[in-house]
């Protein structure tokens, strides 16, 4: 079958999931990729705060087992290869780790990238120290000291979650803190929490593993001694992955307006999208809004496309559940091989049954087989086997 | 109709439709005609007092609806007056004794050949003359072709998933054909299969294609046999050692050469069943063991075909030329006959 | 499956190829079978491979097995 889809959505977060899940409910095939597990950002959070509505808390795990439940229940095809490269245009093309495909439309709801100070030797660093996952590699740093970098909620939101385990929590700010006056609160009621504002991290420091940091502040420097930085700065979005679209200056996708774009079949949702506020909300909102916009680009104003009759449509037989029956009384000593008749089936099953029986020092074996490996098998053997024996060992194939 | 049956496909035009419904795994890998539900109110208008009486499709279990079934007429390109013929051979298909189960399930090349008698050939435009087995006729091929779409979509068959066949076959595109009746010295098959003179029947079997008999040397109703028993004696055939139902299928004027000889059908099963054998000496060894196995047994030292005279099913069919076909079955099924269901 | 719609438990040794098969027949009877997968196909093999492909199934079934009779 060829893989060709009507939507295809890449990056499976708050957004993707939701603009797939929009999609599929009203009649689209739409795959999902995401080259790790679904979730994009809510798999490194543990606990939501101001979702599903502001003062309220959710875990991240429930809404993503949701979100999941959701838009496989609307008939979303999931895909864990790697989109490497989208071709914006009337008719778009996704190269990925399992080949090319087309799709008639596309969401980019990637989100971004890890954050990065862009300082030498920072790479080398990485799960060494560094880390962009407070929820997954906080427990590393029980008992000791780290270093976040950021402006927005999620710095403040990683930073509090760290302040649990860690003995110090330093949030460096490059400029004035963004986050909400909620979060300002919520820092300052941590004693483990030091906010620095006006600080710029200017070089790092350990060999092999991170030690510490170097910190500017308005006119001067300083040494802070950490074994974890968690940098939430220098974040890129996906302009790099999508041909053909204007991108700001961190990569981010611009839209001309909502989720659209300036290439009518391609749609940004999320923390992929320029001026995004990044709170999963928003993420929410966006993925409603493209999965919305993919299903009017793709039903034309000249009418609502073709309506058809399922030809694969039926209806379970009235009889089905009637047919089970009660068990026999055998006991678990009581156990047959049946085969199918195939060549070597018999061999094989004997083979196997040998095992079991030495395994459950079983005094014998019952054996049965189909007369014919192409018929059903016979209504009065399967009656005899389900009534004379506990457990029947079965072939199947050839 | 339920609302659970009818499918949106937004944006998708009848331009569009061929590559949409080919992408959701719908139809043969031809074109198919979009069931709309016009055209399959339309094509249930022949259906009109008439029962499906169509039970479960292995292997999904699921049975159709009249809205179902007749949207896989309607995709496979058949007209109103088809879809009795469609609905006879998918009732005999889902006879107990077709096993449609393991037919869809095996690595056998088998396609349910669709066998028509009676006036309906006529009614319907069906070609039971040259080229019969071939293309260019619509009504053999869209009523063929319908017959297969049921139970791939309804039935869930695909190939690679359902279909296990190891080559497959041509003839599951479609695989359909009247009998010539008119150009037939003997009475007509579907009365021999116990149905009244005027009445229309279809009979299926899930069979391979075709096996030719090219005969233009012979002159007499004998020699014509010695050819057709040395096509029948095919070491590699199913009926050789699952037994099961087989066709003769003779051109007209091989049938007329037969008839004049003095040769009855009964009389031409009888000698095919004595003398299409095959020695014990061309099959080997390990298959020997394997057919013992199966209780297969040589007839002294020679394999027969089938289990007797009466599994060859006889009949006449195609149009000038010295061709007969032989067409071995997958074995473990059966030769299965219902009337053609007439509307009220 | 018509086994185990009738209380027998009953484990199927499935050749690769014929899995999908298995799997829809399963859920179209809305039953959940005991699978134990067999590399496809077992016809043809000489003994060795045979033997092979037993020591493989078994290995798989026993610990099925156990915990069928364990949780009955």
């Amino acid at each position: 079958m060829n893989s060709d889809w009507d939507l295809a959505v890449v990056g499976a977060g708050v957004a993707g999931l939701t603009a797939a899940r929009v999609a599929a409910e009203a009649g689209l095939r739409v795959v999902a990729y995401d080259r790790m597990t679904p979730g994009g950002q809510l798999v490194n959070l543990t606990t939501l705060h101001d979702v599903p509505e502001p003062g309220e808390v959710t875990s991240s795990a429930g809404l993503l087992g949701r979100l999941v439940a959701e838009a496989e229940a609307a008939g979303v095809t999931m895909s864990f290869a790697e989109v490497t490269r989208v071709r914006a245009g009337a008719a778009p093309r996704l190269e990925t780790s399992e080949g090319e495909v087309g799709a008639r439309a596309v969401v980019v709801a990637t989100g971004l990238t890890a954050g990065r100070l862009g300082l030498p030797g920072e790479e080398l660093l990485v799960g060494r120290g560094i880390s962009t996952c407070a929820g997954c590699d906080g427990p590393l740093f029980r008992g000791r000291a780290v270093a976040v970098v950021g402006d927005d909620d999620w710095t403040a939101e990683e930073a509090l979650e760290l302040a649990e385990v860690a003995t110090a929590v330093t949030v460096l700010v490059p400029g004035q803190p963004r986050w909400s006056g909620e979060r300002v609160g919520r820092l300052a009621a941590s004693a483990r929490v030091e906010v620095l504002t006006g600080a710029t991290v200017t070089a790092l420091r350990g060999e092999g593993v991170l030690s510490g940091v170097v910190v500017a502040t308005a006119g001067s420097e300083r040494e802070l001694a950490v074994d974890g930085l968690f940098p939430y700065v220098g974040r890129r979005g996906p302009g790099a992955l999508v041909d053909g679209l204007p991108t700001d200056e961190a990569g981010r996708l611009r839209t001309e307006g909502g989720v659209r774009t300036a290439v009518p079949t391609v749609f940004v949702a999320g923390d992929a999208r320029s001026a995004a506020t990044g709170s999963v909300p928003s993420a929410g909102a966006d993925g409603e809004a493209a999965g919305a916009a993919a299903v009017a680009m793709l039903r034309p104003a000249g009418g609502p496309g073709l309506r058809i009759v399922d030809p694969t449509f039926g209806v379970q037989p009235a009889d089905s559940a009637a047919e089970a029956q009660a068990g026999g009384t055998a006991d678990w000593s009581e156990v047959a091989l049946f085969s199918n008749s195939k060549p070597n089936a018999t061999e094989l099953l004997r083979g196997v049954g040998e095992r079991l029986q030495e395994h459950w020092e079983l005094p014998e074996l019952g054996f049965a087989s189909k007369p014919n490996a192409s018929a059903a098998a016979d209504k009065d053997v399967i009656d005899w086997l389900s009534q004379r024996y506990k457990m029947v060992l079965v072939a199947v194939g050839d | 109709m339920t609302d659970t049956e009818v499918i949106e496909l937004p944006g998708v035009t009848e331009e569009t439709w061929h590559e949409v419904a080919w992408e959701r795994g719908w139809g043969d890998g031809l074109p198919t005609v979009p069931p709309t539900p016009a055209r399959v109110a339309a094509a249930l208008t022949a259906l009109e007092g008439i029962d499906l009486e169509l039970g479960p499709v292995p292997p999904s279990g699921l049975v159709p609806t009249r809205e179902s079934f007749a949207a896989n007429a309607v995709m496979a390109g058949c007209r109103p007056a088809d879809l009795p013929v469609v609905l006879a051979a998918v009732r005999a298909m889902l006879a107990p004794e077709y096993n449609l189960h393991g037919v869809l399930a095996t690595t056998h090349p088998c396609a349910p050949l669709v066998v028509v008698g009676g006036p309906v050939r006529t009614a319907v435009g069906l070609n039971s003359g040259g080229n019969c087995f071939g293309q260019g006729t619509r009504a053999n091929a869209v009523i063929g072709r319908a017959v297969q779409l049921v139970t791939t979509h309804i039935g869930g068959a695909r190939p690679g998933s359902m279909d296990r066949s190891t080559q497959g076959t041509p003839a599951k595109y479609s695989w359909c054909f009247g009998e010539n009746e008119e150009e037939s010295p003997f009475e007509p098959f579907s009365v021999r299969r116990g149905f009244a003179p005027g009445e229309s029947m279809v009979t299926v079997a899930a069979c391979e294609g075709p096996h030719n008999i090219n005969d233009h040397g012979s002159t007499t109703g004998l020699g014509l046999l010695m050819t057709i028993a040395g096509t029948m004696t095919d070491a590699g055939s199913n009926n050789v050692y699952v037994k099961g139902p087989h066709f003769l299928v003779l051109g007209p004027e091989h049938a007329a050469t037969l008839h004049r000889d003095g040769w009855t059908v009964d009389a031409i099963r009888d000698w095919l069943w004595e003398r299409a054998r095959m020695p014990v000496s061309q099959f080997s060894e390990e298959n020997r063991r394997q057919f013992e196995d199966w209780g297969v047994k040589p007839d002294g030292d020679m394999y027969t075909v089938s289990t007797g005279p009466e599994m060859l099913h006889v009949l006449v069919a195609g149009g000038a030329g010295k061709h007969s076909a032989w067409i071995p079955s997958f074995g473990a099924t059966a030769a299965v006959s219902r009337p053609v269901p007439v509307a009220r | 499956m018509e086994l185990e719609k009738r209380g027998a438990v009953a484990p199927l040794l499935v050749t690769s190829t014929f899995l999908p098969l298995v799997e829809a027949q399963a859920k179209a009877r809305r039953v959940t079978p005991r699978i134990v997968v067999v590399p496809h196909p077992v016809g043809g093999l000489n003994e060795a491979e045979l033997a092979e492909r037993i020591e493989a199934a078994a290995g798989a079934l026993l610990p099925l097995a156990d915990e069928a009779r364990g949780s009955a």
